[in-house]
């Protein structure tokens, strides 16, 4: 991974985290699960990000790494879902 | 009225469009009593949003709930109702100026980006 | 391994390009921009992931990763823009 790339990539670790603090006042403010649910898939796509740049990983689909990345996708999925049709466990207000 | 008042009145007493709409509704009406029900049904709306909207409304003195679960508009005083008055108005007039004033508080920009992941309306 | 890193990849890509869908829906009826900012993260979010899946079916030679770096970045970028100006 190039210098470049390893700046860039952090860059965009920062900004998951961010949005992650973000979306985990949102939650706060509203009590709104889906901010919740929001506010950790952001967590661990920051996660992904660190471990691509600086656990060695050769590429990303070599590895468990893109694990974190499902769950964290699969948890938007699943705030959506139970928004829609869920006894609000994510859903409500 | 200055209207920047009416839409500061509107800001801080009606927290959301769907409370906008029942508060309007439940003042042309103003002489019957609903059911938590016949508000869902009359706006289409879910129960939930009906739920909080009354609850604010409530809270902000404008409408009322009786022992027997029945709600309708009852302003505390006379001021309030001009408002509401002056609201309608305004609505009517300029209806986006009345929106953005009601849909830019920061809370109702995060219920409004929530509802967006619902899929029916 | 390459299956089902693709089959997860394709995962994301649903999910981030529903997420981008439903967001443009709400902007057009509200005119919210925090939504129209959400909804070019999650379609920056999808091209990350289209990259991804391209990167290991259809070029698995050619290395990608810068590109979809700078898609992640765009994307999260694009996000706190919307929250910083429209939310606070």
């Amino acid at each position: 991974m190039s210098l470049l790339e390893s700046f860039l990539s952090g860059a965009a670790v920062a900004g998951f985290v961010l949005a992650s603090v973000f979306f985990l006042r949102f939650w706060r403010r509203t009590h709104d699960g889906l901010f919740a649910a929001f506010s950790a898939a952001f967590l661990l796509l920051a996660a992904n990000q660190t471990m691509i740049t600086i656990g060695g990983v050769p590429s990303e689909y070599q590895s468990w790494v893109y694990l974190l990345k499902l769950v964290a996708f699969a948890l938007l999925i699943l705030a959506i879902v139970s928004k829609n049709f869920g006894r609000r466990p994510f859903g409500g207000k | 009225m200055k209207e920047n008042d009416v839409l500061a009145f509107l800001s801080a007493t009606v927290k959301s469009l769907w409370a906008l709409e029942l508060l309007l509704l439940m003042r042309r009406e103003r002489t019957r009593a609903w059911k938590m029900t016949a508000l869902v049904a009359e706006l289409r709306a879910s129960t939930v949003v009906v739920q909080d909207a009354l609850a604010g409304l409530i809270g902000a003195g404008l409408i009322a709930e009786d022992e027997t679960g029945f709600f309708c508009y009852r302003p505390v005083s006379e001021m309030l109702d001009s408002f509401v008055a002056e609201a309608q108005a305004l609505y009517a007039a300029k209806p986006l100026a009345v929106i953005n004033a009601i849909a830019a508080a920061p809370n109702e920009k995060l219920r409004i980006f929530s509802d967006a992941f619902r899929l029916k309306d | 391994m390459h299956f089902w890193a693709s089959a997860v990849y394709l995962l994301c890509l649903i999910a981030s390009l529903v997420c981008a869908w439903l967001l443009t829906r709400g902007y057009v009826r509200y005119r919210t921009r925090i939504l129209l900012w959400s909804a070019a993260c999650f379609a920056l979010l999808a091209v990350n992931n289209l990259l991804m899946v391209l990167d290991i079916v259809v070029f698995p030679q050619t290395d990608l990763s810068l590109a979809r770096t700078c898609c992640s970045l765009l994307a999260v970028g694009t996000l706190l823009y919307g929250f910083i100006w429209e939310i606070d």
